[in-house]
């Protein structure tokens, strides 16, 4: 069993969030709101772990958490799904313990509401399909059902620059906190495009030097390794017969063609 | 070999080093001594210069207590003033159906001097509502006054509500003007208005509104 407390880690943002809401009497909002975001790590961890996947850190930023994790990039579909969305059913399950509570009167009904209204507003923000938020694993991994990586790679990128445009819109107003998050957000856009080729290039040589369990075969008739799509194993036609896609793989990267 | 045993041991003594960083007990017992130490130094300087001040005579006693016991923190300014520059904080727009509103004005019939503030007659345990909007700072029990609600107004005055019975909101709770603070105990409440530590009238107190 891993220690969990200890990969909790506080931004220093958080730390000013905490002092100026505490001046400011907010109480039991922030509380409320950093026990909802420590919820939903939790649900991603124990899903986590389930799976086996290393956990490196957990961040805890003003309105959100960010885990940071050693996953391989051909990790099934079935299981990034699974993980993405088991910090929002983490909520609901804290949301269905403080109906209880505050059913049998153990909860002022003040207390629940503002619970309420932040469970749903932090679970409906995550939803959003922008790069870092569950949303975009989910709406990625969709994305990559249907389309070869590359290919999906970059409309998830493109999708997540239209959504992220009309939230700031959305959020115009001169507001200190939103602003923080929609810099945060772009923040993290820029930088997994800065990182493509390099997730790009991990996603081909870790199909070459590892054996994942693939659930689909298909042939092509071309030799292009951009075709290549996740949970699907690929041969290639040349002359008479089919070649498995990892000698297509070794020709790349023995050849030292990118390196 | 000679090289990889080297820097294996070079690499041991790094992750060493990097766990006596570490103020637990099981990594440095040492370490872990000198920091509960120094806290506990810290709290005893604290008691010792506050019992200094305290007798260097009655009026310094007066404004410790005041300073202590008495005087809240103003949230309201401070969130006023991150609101002004920043924004709103956290939002607050929630519907909250618990927190009614009354329909009906306050209803005073007679008002004197009571101590700081006022005593107000009003009809036997009629609704009392907030005349200002602000944050709760205080509910219980205070000398003179009986059962007090202490609402920090958002214009900076403390009012207090004293006599109040059956008080259906929380401490540090965001109210509303005209929400039910609760009920008068008697025939009577008591109103007692605070600005920086001036006390002022109900009717000079109206006038701000």
């Amino acid at each position: 069993m891993i220690n969990i407390w200890k990969l909790f880690k506080l931004d220093p943002w958080t730390y000013g969030l905490l002092l100026i809401a505490f001046l400011c009497g907010f109480f039991k909002q922030i509380l409320l709101i950093l026990l909802i975001v420590v919820i939903h790590e939790l649900g991603h961890i124990i899903m986590l772990n389930k799976y086996e996947i290393e956990i490196i850190s957990v961040k805890l930023y003003p309105f959100g958490g960010i885990t940071k994790v050693n996953k391989d990039i051909n990790t099934p579909l079935k299981k990034e799904i699974i993980i993405a969305i088991s910090g929002v059913i983490a909520q609901c399950f804290l949301w269905g313990i403080f109906y209880l509570l505050h059913h049998y009167g153990y909860l002022y009904s003040q207390t629940y509401f503002i619970f309420k209204q932040y469970n749903i507003t932090i679970m409906l923000f995550n939803l959003l399909p922008m790069v870092p938020l569950d949303g975009s694993i989910i709406f990625r991994s969709i994305l990559e059902k249907i389309f070869a990586y590359e290919k999906a790679y970059k409309w998830y990128f493109i999708f997540s620059f239209i959504t992220l445009f009309f939230f700031s819109c959305y959020n115009i107003a001169w507001n200190l906190n939103n602003y923080l998050i929609l810099f945060f957000l772009l923040f993290q856009l820029i930088l997994g495009l800065k990182h493509r080729k390099f997730y790009i290039q991990k996603f081909y040589l870790e199909r070459y030097l590892k054996e994942f369990p693939y659930t689909r075969i298909k042939n092509h008739e071309e030799e292009i390794v951009s075709v290549l799509k996740k949970d699907t194993l690929h041969f290639f036609k040349k002359g008479e017969k089919y070649r498995h896609e990892r000698e297509l793989l070794r020709e790349k990267f023995d050849n030292h063609t990118y390196f | 070999m000679d090289q990889i045993e080297y820097e294996k041991q070079r690499l041991k003594q790094k992750h060493s080093l990097k766990r006596s960083e570490n103020s637990d007990y099981e990594a440095n017992p040492k370490n872990y001594y000198s920091k509960v130490f120094t806290k506990i130094l810290i709290g005893a300087i604290f008691v010792l210069a506050s019992a200094i001040y305290i007798n260097f005579g009655e009026e310094f006693r007066t404004t410790y207590k005041k300073i202590v016991f008495e005087d809240n923190l103003s949230f309201t300014t401070m969130n006023q003033l991150y609101q002004k520059y920043f924004g709103e904080l956290i939002p607050l727009d929630i519907q909250n159906p618990s927190q009614m509103v009354g329909k009906e004005k306050n209803n005073f019939l007679n008002m004197e001097k009571y101590l700081d503030g006022q005593k107000v007659s009003v009809s036997q345990n009629s609704i009392i509502q907030a005349l200002n909007s602000g944050i709760v700072v205080y509910i219980g029990p205070k000398d003179n006054y009986e059962n007090v609600v202490i609402v920090q107004g958002i214009d900076g005055v403390d009012i207090w509500y004293g006599n109040i019975d059956n008080t259906s909101m929380s401490l540090y709770d965001y109210i509303d003007k005209n929400s039910i603070i609760g009920n008068a105990k008697s025939d009577y409440i008591y109103l007692l208005f605070n600005k920086d530590g001036q006390y002022l009238e109900y009717d000079q107190y109206m006038e701000t509104l």
